[in-house]
């Protein structure tokens, strides 16, 4: 019962109140780079769900049993990346041989995902003490679906703003930005739900 | 003590860093995509601005296609005779070069009387709606450059109101063909040297009342070709090309002016005289 509360309150803190991209603002380099297409921004989503849950899989245990029994814990951020890194370049060859049509629509910003900020902080979140192994397993899959739902809506977002009569001068990244922020505050409204369901 | 505190770190990193390489390593020989030599050398030899002239989408889907047989060798028109000779040899094959082609456009293009002022979308498909544009003439350029907009390589820019490409600046990726309502864009091969600079099909007597250098379907060149290689259709002066020898008897008799030999030069001179004074505005009047 305990864990399934947990589990709960990881799944809506990550994916509705603490969402990484519209509350915490990391990740917001490919949720403005390729949220144009569904498609692209699906990948994208799976992507960088996939390198989330993998990243941590190895951080997690790398932190608890070299890191902390050696008193090095200040190289968290940079043998992270070293781990981030090697899946993302995994991910890349293997969307590059089986998936070629999404490994040419994301384009740079598959690359770009090594110093992906939303990755590495649920990577340093995820070591930082409240969570076991499981639960750090599970925030980082919930923080990756997160991700994914708002690249989804947004990308909903910008298809409708194709059709839109937008003023010359904010044509472009200007009115993308004002849109991503009026997403932003809509999921301002998902704020005490966790509080409002499980009494603080 | 202190020495064990740098080298610690140090070590981590080197193993953390060798065991990420190493998975790598193993990685790239499982998911290696094989990639084909030939369609890479082919690729090397495109010049790679994916213009689309090919018919293709990319010079890589070019490649491709051309490698499989798909594609004729020599349909790169940016790359020209070099491209295609490249092609050739690295597949093996004779290839026949297709000439090297730019596009022109049939106006002079001088500033006519205005029918009324035009204050609305500036583009010529718009303004061509409103009565064949401001102009008198309604078959010249209408002058607001929707085949500006679609240049990828800004080689369209405006002369007393109408269009002049640049030839060097030109690949003939043909964009701006089917965005002229007037149609007054053709792709011409370098050796097809005398063009015809007016499309009107008004009567010679309107012509002559609204423009001094269109074409007034006076029949003079028609005499004069050496070749009979002009008919008049539709009121302007034709040219065949596969007859004409570019001898330029009827750019020399013609009396409007409206044929030209290399038209592309008298076009860029005016050019160049445009860049020293500054470039025209595109206003509607």
């Amino acid at each position: 019962m305990d864990l399934a509360r947990n589990l709960i309150i990881i799944l809506i803190t990550c994916v509705l109140t603490e969402n990484l991209v519209l509350s915490q603002f990391l990740g917001v380099c490919p949720f403005l780079g390729v949220s144009k297409k569904t498609s692209s921004s699906l990948g994208m989503g799976l992507m960088i769900t996939f390198v989330m849950v993998c990243a941590t899989m190895l951080t997690y245990p790398i932190y608890n049993f070299i890191l902390m029994p050696l008193n090095i814990e200040f190289m968290n951020t940079i043998s992270f990346i070293l781990i981030i890194a090697l899946f993302v370049q995994l991910t890349e060859m293997i969307l590059k041989k089986h998936l070629p049509p999404l490994y040419k629509s994301l384009g740079i910003y598959l690359p770009l995902m090594v110093t992906n900020c939303a990755i590495l902080a649920v990577t340093i979140l995820n070591v930082s003490g409240d969570f076991n192994f499981g639960e750090a397993l599970f925030n980082a899959f919930c923080s990756g679906i997160g991700f994914l739902l708002v690249m989804l809506i947004f990308s909903g977002v910008r298809a409708r703003m194709e059709r839109c009569d937008v003023p010359v001068s904010l044509r472009g990244m200007p009115i993308t930005l004002i849109a991503a922020g009026i997403v932003s505050i809509s999921f301002l409204g998902f704020g005490g739900i966790v509080e409002g369901i499980f009494g603080g | 003590m202190i020495v064990i505190q740098y080298v610690i770190p140090v070590l981590v990193f080197l193993l953390v860093g060798g065991a990420a390489g190493f998975a790598l390593t193993f990685a790239a020989k499982t998911f290696e995509v094989e990639s084909d030599e030939t369609v890479n050398l082919i690729l090397a030899n495109l010049p790679g601005i994916n213009c689309g002239a090919c018919g293709q989408a990319s010079c890589e889907a070019y490649a491709e296609a051309v490698k499989n047989g798909d594609c004729a060798p020599n349909l790169c028109k940016p790359g020209g005779i070099e491209t295609a000779m490249g092609i050739g040899a690295i597949l093996g094959i004779d290839v026949k070069p297709g000439e090297r082609e730019t596009a022109f456009v049939h106006c002079g293009g001088v500033t006519t009387e205005h029918k009324f002022s035009y204050v609305g979308t500036l583009s010529c498909v718009a303004a061509s709606r409103y009565y064949n544009g401001k102009g008198n003439c309604k078959s010249g350029c209408l002058g607001f450059g929707d085949c500006k907009r679609v240049c990828a390589y800004g080689a369209i820019s405006f002369v007393n109101g109408a269009a002049v490409i640049e030839r060097k600046r030109c690949w003939a990726c043909g964009m701006c063909i089917p965005v002229c309502p007037n149609n007054l864009i053709s792709l011409r091969k370098h050796s097809e040297r005398v063009k015809v600079m007016c499309r009107s099909s008004d009567s010679g007597k309107e012509t002559r009342a609204i423009c001094s250098n269109g074409c007034i379907a006076c029949g003079i060149c028609v005499k004069k070709c050496l070749k009979d290689a002009i008919r008049i259709e539709n009121n302007c002066a034709v040219i065949d090309y596969e007859i004409c020898n570019s001898c330029g008897v009827c750019a020399k008799t013609c009396p409007t002016k409206c044929i030209s030999v290399d038209g592309y030069k008298r076009a860029e001179a005016n050019l160049r005289e445009v860049d020293a004074t500054g470039d025209e505005e595109i206003l509607p009047v």
